[in-house]
């Protein structure tokens, strides 16, 4: 079983997917306005610093995201292949 | 026929909207640069066209003010150019699904192609061009290339006929960039893994400080350089035009002293007889300071900025090369006081019974007192310490036209004899307040220099796309005072001019967010005239009065935004923004802005500045600031310590700021009184300019609760600091 983690206690630099996101539909539209939603794979790149914003990587995109927002977003770590 | 540009958030639009219009509207690297829709306007196939630079937008559901500016025109427009960043495809084609739906005739420029190349992205233009239904073509917009071929694209825009089930949007975008966009993988560049670094709290805080020292430093270095080629000229070339002036009006008068101002006076010397039937003047100068350091005797010497120490005899020898110059030792008996210069009280001289002397100089006239009742009388004042101390002076001899060329050598004079001494007039730019002269020196020779430097730093650091990571470092701290990271914006543009630092708040999302960031832009941030004048004028206490000021302001923005935080009612959302990749700033585009932002600012500054100088003169003949003075009198000398006629720079600093600080130099006010001058006029009121973007851009009710709350902190805050500085 893949393990479910929020985005703020993911480790920086491991690959993961958006599996949910726990908010109402006006934070959804925004991050998904920039590019962070369900299905994306994302790496972080930084954060939370202090409870400070959390830096990802989706694609091309760097998006920074407020702790609050960002331990909404709940991802799976994936399987290392090894 | 109207055309808007339209896009996400940092895409360019600006850029490509100078392109085409030839316009100049500032542009940068962080998305929300464009908070204000722009017009503009240019020929398309011999027709006029009106061009329109839209705010960005992610989507057409806003989610902040300027946002909503963006939705609110996509009507009005009669053609779209979409604008759309090729290395973000997916993002980019959101918004374009969503304008497609209004059915309007549309180009898409896909910007930034030269990016996709090294970013490993290919995308199939004329694929995407067949699925849309709308012409599409690569463009760069920073070098130009793609531009014509857009221009030649407006009139074949298309309404696309593209349907969708809005809930299917995303589904739609896979497909579409599934089908026209191929991604090889490649390695991170170094610009890339620098982004990174500097957002990661261990690597970016280190670094963010060492931008934050580079820039102040590259400010201070850039704008003295500079300061240092404009002094001479107005010090010799312009005065030397002002004394022309002066003479025609007659040297005074009202009307003279409102162009030109009173000349300051200064005596190059005293007649002492002829020779060779030339008359001669003696020249007494100050050289420095005489002390021993090491068992060695040595002079320490002010020089301009800095002070240096020599070897007593190498001084004495290398003066008295002439033979005409003599050298010689005075005792003068000075007050000391902690943290401020030494107030001297008179030269020391022993009369021939060997009783100790002070010669003091009393309104003109010079009063011998005994020296023991002199210490006394200083010793009663329990802060001041009496000391004396010994000066080198030089005695030199000299014909009156050798000691005139001397005294015009630095600054312009007009050189006239007056009760037996030789005495050189001069335009003190610093206190003589006429219009042509210290109302053109306080922009072009003092505050200029510094705009230009700071334009070039926060030009820079905008095109190269700093700033965002700036603003995910200081969220934490922006969340304590109500707001988050991106308010970096405005408190940054506000160092340059709190106009555009006004306008920017517009990027915060809620009226809680506006009204705090607005607040604290306007009551701390002081402007870059501002500060050069403050710089100007206490800097000659060094960091000791200069940290004070600048300190106090920080704190007042920390605990004044925890309190507004606390108690105004509403909402602060938390950050949620694109970080855009390092660019390297196209240099011609930030020459251009640098240029736009210089022009601005003496188009909309140096007319108040005049206007301020000329209401001081109005204002000041009329007695009305003495009236003032009066009536304030509780205030500022009661609670806030200042000499009443330091009112005047209240009164005027709701014009000026720069001009109210300036007005502040001739009242000669010990340094805690400049400390507190130059604190309360940063926070009691913006200028009336800011003053007018913030009733805009707040309402009247939110600016009338602003303006309550910088008046009463001004009051609060400069008392305080009047009570601390006179205890410690």
């Amino acid at each position: 079983m893949p393990k479910r983690v929020p985005l703020t206690e993911l480790v920086a630099g491991k690959p993961a997917t958006i599996v949910e996101i726990q908010a109402g539909q006006g934070l959804i539209r925004r991050l998904e306005a920039l590019g962070v939603r369900i299905g994306q794979k994302v790496e972080k790149v930084s954060g939370p610093f202090i409870r400070g914003p959390v830096t990802v990587r989706v694609g091309n995109i760097r998006a920074a995201i407020g702790f609050g927002a960002a331990s909404k977003v709940i991802v799976e770590i994936e399987e290392q292949e090894s | 026929m109207k055309i808007l540009l339209m896009g996400n958030p940092n895409v360019g639009k600006s850029v490509v909207f100078n392109r085409l219009t030839g316009a100049t509207v500032i542009t940068s690297n962080y998305p929300g640069t464009t908070v204000e829709f722009t017009k503009g306007s240019m020929r398309i196939a011999g027709e006029k066209a009106e061009i329109i630079d839209v705010p960005g937008t992610y989507t057409l559901e806003p989610t902040c003010k300027a946002e909503e500016i963006a939705v609110k025109m996509v009507d009005e427009g009669d053609v779209l150019v979409n604008i759309v960043d090729a290395t973000n495809l997916e993002r980019s084609l959101n918004l374009t699904l969503q304008l497609l739906k209004r059915r309007k005739p549309m180009v898409v420029a896909l910007n930034f192609w030269d990016e996709t190349k090294h970013t490993g992205i290919k995308i199939d233009v004329e694929k995407l061009e067949e699925t849309l239904g709308v012409p599409c073509l690569p463009t760069v917009a920073v070098t130009g290339e793609g531009i014509k071929a857009l221009v030649e694209k407006i009139p074949e825009a298309k309404v696309s006929a593209y349907d969708y089930e809005d809930g299917e949007r995303w589904h739609e975008i896979g497909n579409i960039v599934e089908a026209v966009q191929k991604v090889t993988h490649r390695h991170h560049t170094f610009l890339e893994r620098l982004g990174d670094a500097s957002v990661k709290p261990l690597t970016g805080i280190p670094l963010a400080i060492v931008v934050i020292l580079l820039s102040f430093f590259g400010i201070r270095f850039i704008g003295e350089g500079l300061i240092g080629y404009m002094e001479p000229l107005f010090e010799k070339y312009w005065s030397s035009v002002m004394l022309v002036v002066s003479d025609w009006m007659g040297n005074e008068g009202y009307l003279h002293n409102i162009i030109i101002g009173e000349l300051s006076d200064e005596e190059v010397g005293t007649f002492i007889g002829e020779k060779d039937g030339k008359r001669i003047v003696l020249i007494h100068e100050e050289i420095g300071e005489v002390t021993t350091k090491d068992g060695k005797k040595i002079v320490i010497i002010e020089e301009e900025d800095e002070t240096v120490e020599r070897p007593y005899d190498e001084v004495i020898k290398e003066i008295e090369e002439d033979e005409r110059d003599k050298c010689g030792e005075e005792h003068w008996l000075v007050v000391q006081r902690e943290r401020m210069t030494d107030e001297e009280i008179g030269e020391i001289v022993i009369k021939p019974d060997g009783e100790k002397v002070v010669l003091i100089e009393e309104e003109g006239k010079t009063v011998k007192r005994s020296f023991e009742a002199v210490i006394e009388q200083i010793k009663q004042d329990k802060s001041a310490k009496p000391a004396e101390i010994t000066i080198l002076i030089v005695e030199r001899e000299r014909t009156i036209a050798e000691a005139s060329e001397e005294a015009v050598e630095e600054s312009a004079a007009k050189i006239v004899e007056e009760d037996g001494a030789l005495v050189a007039k001069r335009i003190d730019y610093g206190e003589s307040f006429g219009l042509l002269t210290t109302g053109l020196f306080v922009p072009f020779g003092a505050v200029l220099p510094y705009i230009l430097a700071f334009y070039l730093i926060l030009s820079f650091l905008e095109d190269c796309g700093y700033l965002p990571r700036l603003a995910v470092l200081v969220d934490n701290i922006m969340h304590r005072v109500g707001l988050h990271g991106m308010a970096i914006i405005p408190m940054m543009l506000g160092l340059g001019c709190n106009v555009p630092g006004a306008l920017s708040t517009r990027i915060m999302e809620s009226r809680k967010e506006r009204l705090i960031s607005a607040t604290l832009m306007a009551i701390c941030i002081p402007c870059m005239p501002q500060i050069a004048i403050i710089v100007g004028l206490a800097g000659k206490f060094g960091a000791m009065a200069l940290l004070p000021i600048f300190g106090t302001l920080f704190i007042v923005w920390i605990v004044l935004g925890m309190i507004m935080n606390r108690f105004l009612k509403g909402e602060s959302p938390e950050i949620l923004i694109d970080v855009p990749p390092y660019r390297i700033p196209y240099l011609r585009g930030l020459a251009k802005k640098v240029w736009m932002r210089m022009v601005w600012f003496v188009k909309e500054a140096v007319p108040w500045v005049l206007f301020g100088v000329f209401v001081v003169n109005i204002l000041y003949t009329l007695g009305i600031i003495g009236f003032i003075g009066d009536v304030a009198a509780p205030v500022v000398t009661g609670i806030l310590g200042l000499p009443k006629e330091a009112v005047g720079g209240l009164v005027v600093g709701f014009l000026r700021k720069d001009v109210a600080v300036g007005m502040l130099e001739p009242l000669h006010m010990t340094m805690q009184q400049i400390i507190v001058a130059c604190v309360v006029l940063a926070m009691y009121f913006p200028c009336i300019a800011t003053f007018a973007v913030l009733v805009k851009e707040l309402g009247v009710f939110d600016m009338v609760k602003s303006a309550a709350i910088m008046i009463l902190s001004a009051l609060v805050v400069g008392g305080l600091l009047n009570l601390i500085l006179s205890v410690l």
